[in-house]
């Protein structure tokens, strides 16, 4: 019987703590999804290759540069480097200065 | 029974009927009123892209010469560009009228892109042609969610408002990935769709080339006793060109005396697929509107040359933004699968054609 219930004080409590822990689980989701984990940080990478001897180098990419783009001499062998491969990368934290690797 | 109710149970129940009143009711207009909030959100995002690569295009072209009051107004006119799909009641003859209107496109935006940046190096031209697609593909997105949004809210239907807040997902991750790809074309990096003409550039090794169809490079060299021909879209530049032409007219030009064609480049995942995953098939691997695939089909069946296609999976986003790690070790990895390919399906002194096919942007030959 749906009457007599409603006239009972403890559903009327129980419905009120319900609906409280609604808007309380409601709020968490909004918040949580607002104070997601921030991305990673996004580097772009150039990588140099030594054909003769296959000495490799990384760096950060510059303005002008393209894969297959003569960059100068093999500290190894003095042969002649280009780029072999840019691309992205995801890193932690504030992103550093790539060097030689 | 009523008659036994205290003041507070009357106020519940009165909450109670005015709730199912109000349900009842006004339940689907509350509803549209989520949707429309929700849309007009997507919207408000949408502008910014607009705007934002309105700004990116301004301040890659303001180097080359004109003044910014300039290519605003030029921009304005250009961005609300183009093209009338071919008719196809009477589909005969549908691909030549389609591959005709797309060349007329790419002809009139590659003018508009010289008109703005008249300083621009040929492979910088190809790249402003690249961010002035990717402003009219948003512009374009812009206005049509616009247009059903208010056409829902002028008609109160709710189908307009229902079939475009079901698809806004996909429309804002479309418009995300051509909103991301406008970085790697202002800057030069290649694209994950550029995956088949990096792997082509590794098997060329230095080979010299040559022009062979618009946009188009082919190279030759040896490969344990075989002759490979290497096809690629003519980079630094943002090209695609058209390999359809270029690997019809290598095969008329050798009469079809080709053993076998490999064709490579970035194929759209499944989720759950992992990015960089290769796949080996049969068929054109390429994703124009149908023009260059026809061609390469039909020249294949022609002389009955066997067309196998070796994909890269990645996702729409990924293939148009600066290429990921995964799909760079995996364009190594796809030189492998080549040669192998060619070892094992082909006699010495075979000659096979290899097409990297995609998006030859930071991409030399």
């Amino acid at each position: 019987m749906l009457f007599p219930l409603l006239n009972d004080l403890t559903l009327q409590f129980l419905l009120t703590i319900l609906l409280i822990l609604s808007i309380i689980a409601f709020l968490i989701f909004q918040l949580s999804t607002y104070f997601k984990k921030k991305p990673q940080k996004e580097v772009v990478i150039t990588q140099m290759k030594c054909k003769p001897c296959n000495y490799e180098e990384k760096r950060n990419f510059q303005q002008g540069d393209y894969v297959g783009k003569k960059t100068g001499k093999c500290p190894e062998c003095g042969g002649e480097m280009i780029i072999y491969s840019i691309y992205s990368e995801l890193v932690k934290g504030k992103p550093k200065p790539y060097v030689k690797t | 029974m009523l008659q036994g109710l205290g003041q507070e149970s009357w106020f519940s129940l009165f909450i109670f009927f005015l709730f199912m009143i109000i349900m009842t009711f006004y339940g689907q207009k509350i509803q549209m009123m989520v949707w429309i909030s929700e849309i007009e959100r997507a919207l408000r995002k949408l502008r910014d892209y607009v705007d934002k690569s309105k700004g990116k295009a301004i301040s890659v072209v303001k180097k080359y010469g004109m003044n910014e009051k300039e290519i605003k107004v030029n921009l304005e006119n250009f961005i609300r560009f183009f093209i009338i799909s071919p008719v196809d009641l009477d589909p005969a003859g549908v691909l030549g009228r389609l591959e005709f209107l797309l060349d007329k496109g790419k002809e009139r935006i590659h003018e508009y892109a010289s008109i703005l940046a008249p300083k621009a190096s040929e492979s910088e031209t190809d790249n402003i042609e690249n961010i002035l697609g990717a402003c009219i593909v948003l512009d374009n997105l812009y206005r049509i969610v616009r247009h059903f949004l208010l056409l829902g809210k002028k008609s109160q239907s709710t189908l307009h408002i229902m079939q475009v807040h079901m698809q806004l997902p996909l429309i804002m991750k479309f418009a995300k990935a051509y909103f991301s790809s406008l970085k790697a074309f202002s800057e030069g990096h290649p694209i994950g769709d550029g995956v088949g003409p990096l792997v082509v550039f590794y098997l060329m090794d230095g080979a010299p080339t040559k022009e062979i169809a618009k946009d188009v490079v082919m190279a030759e060299r040896e490969f344990e006793g075989r002759k490979l021909i290497l096809v690629k879209a003519k980079g630094p530049g943002g090209n695609v060109g058209k390999p359809g032409e270029a690997i019809k007219k290598i095969i008329e030009e050798k009469k079809g005396e080709i053993d076998m064609i490999i064709m490579i480049d970035a194929a759209g995942k499944l989720e759950g697929e992992k990015t960089g995953e290769i796949a080996e098939g049969i068929g054109a691997a390429i994703g124009d509107p149908g023009p260059e695939k026809y061609k390469i089909e039909e020249s294949a069946r022609k002389y009955g040359i066997p067309l196998n296609a070796v994909i890269i999976k990645q996702s729409l986003i990924e293939a148009v933004t600066t290429m990921k790690k995964e799909i760079a070790e995996a364009a190594v990895n796809v030189v492998e699968v080549v040669k192998k390919r060619i070892l094992e399906n082909t006699s010495a002194k075979a000659t096979v054609l290899v097409a990297g096919i995609g998006n030859s942007v930071g991409i030399s030959q």
